[in-house]
């Protein structure tokens, strides 16, 4: 067991599997004891994470069949596995239900999940964010993130003419 | 020949201004920590720093650069910062002293918006998942995400393919549309062979080992 202790104080004990999909908490593993301190992240981000991480590290230790337990194996022991699709379609739903959140929460697990170097969990937020920005107009993009214009007019106009390569369709 | 002149800035209340001017009007300007124990009283006296002061500029020629400043510390005075400087000099100084304000304002407005709020490398992460359509909405949503839209740009959507608008429009309408000069097609070919009359003269070619 490894025991995480997040930014507000509170101690959350873990399995090695669970915890081991974070590659900065395997690192300081192997070379440190088995208290963790995470003070970047708060207990109500840290909570979602473990819940992820338990999620995935559960159909991952029973895989549905041989193939895909090889392809899990293969996947862990190379470093470069970017963007790999979640195979199992189950698992695949749970995480749809899992980034079902606003922006700040889904924002705050990103950040959460960049420091702590899960992939697959970077790969499915970031994905998220992503789909909720395409294809919108500037104005709802600033609305629905609370962006604020700070540009002037005539920026504006100089910034549509340096880049008239991506207003060619409009 | 060392001139030195106190000048008490009133508008920023807490600082006091040493301006050197060294004989025709050579400038010397050294930024020094001094160490004092004078109380508060004693350091807006122009006859008490100065002793501190020139032996500054006697001793500690290759030490330290730009302008010395007194700050008056508010709780115990144990430090004080002096600054040595032409009146040239000061608007920097000045400008400086405003920036704090500036940046904490910022970081109030950023707290506020979380996407921006967002590391850059991790936005340019984001942005990379998007498709080329919608770069042309994010470079115009603020000066932070026009950044990082530009780096997401150069590292990623340069060497990557756009979607075709044509290809999605046939998706979302379901119909195909008709290539410029193609020929008239009076009937849609059609393969005769059915799958079922295919299974008939199929064989397996190389059978696998599990099969044996």
């Amino acid at each position: 067991m490894i025991k995480l202790v997040s930014g507000d104080g509170a101690e959350f004990e873990v399995e090695e599997e669970v915890a081991f999909q974070s590659k900065i908490i395997k690192d300081i593993v192997a070379d440190a004891d088995d208290v963790i301190p995470l003070p970047t992240v708060s207990s109500k981000v840290l909570i979602q994470v473990i819940e992820y991480c338990r999620k995935h590290a559960a159909v991952n230790s029973f895989p549905l069949s041989p193939s895909s337990s090889a392809a899990a194996a293969a996947s862990s022991s190379s470093s470069i596995s970017y963007s790999k699709p979640v195979s199992d379609p189950a698992l695949r739903a749970w995480d749809n239900e899992f980034v079902k959140l606003n922006n700040s929460s889904l924002f705050d697990i990103v950040i959460a999940a960049n420091y702590l170097d899960i992939e697959e969990l970077v790969d499915l937020v970031l994905e998220t964010v992503a789909d909720r920005i395409k294809g919108k107009q500037a104005q709802e993009i600033r609305r629905q993130f609370n962006i604020e214009n700070d540009f002037t007019p005539e920026e504006e106009e100089a910034l549509r003419r340096e880049n008239s390569w991506a207003f060619q369709n409009n | 020949m060392i001139y030195l002149g106190l000048v008490v800035n009133k508008d920023s209340g807490r600082s006091l201004y040493l301006k050197s001017y060294i004989s025709s009007s050579w400038l010397l300007v050294y930024i020094a920590r001094i160490e004092t124990k004078m109380s508060a009283r004693d350091s807006q006296e122009a006859e008490s720093p100065s002793p501190v002061c020139s032996n500054y500029l006697g001793s500690a020629e290759e030490s330290i650069p730009a302008g010395v400043k007194f700050v008056r510390s508010t709780s115990t005075l144990g430090r004080k910062r002096v600054v040595l400087s032409k009146s040239a000099d000061f608007s920097p100084h000045c400008g400086s002293s405003s920036s704090p304000k500036k940046l904490c304002r910022r970081s109030t407005m950023e707290r506020s918006n979380h996407l921006e709020a967002l590391p850059l490398d991790v936005l340019v992460k984001i942005l990379c998942k998007v498709d080329h359509s919608d770069l042309s909405q994010l470079l115009l949503l603020s000066k932070t995400l026009s950044q990082a839209t530009s780096i997401a740009k150069e590292m990623h959507f340069a060497f990557a393919t756009p979607i075709s608008n044509r290809v999605s429009k046939e998706d979302a309408d379901g119909h195909e549309e008709e290539a410029p000069n193609a020929p008239i097609r009076h009937r849609v070919t059609r393969s005769r062979l059915s799958a079922l009359s295919l299974s008939s003269i199929t064989a397996v070619l190389f059978p696998s080992r599990v099969d044996q």
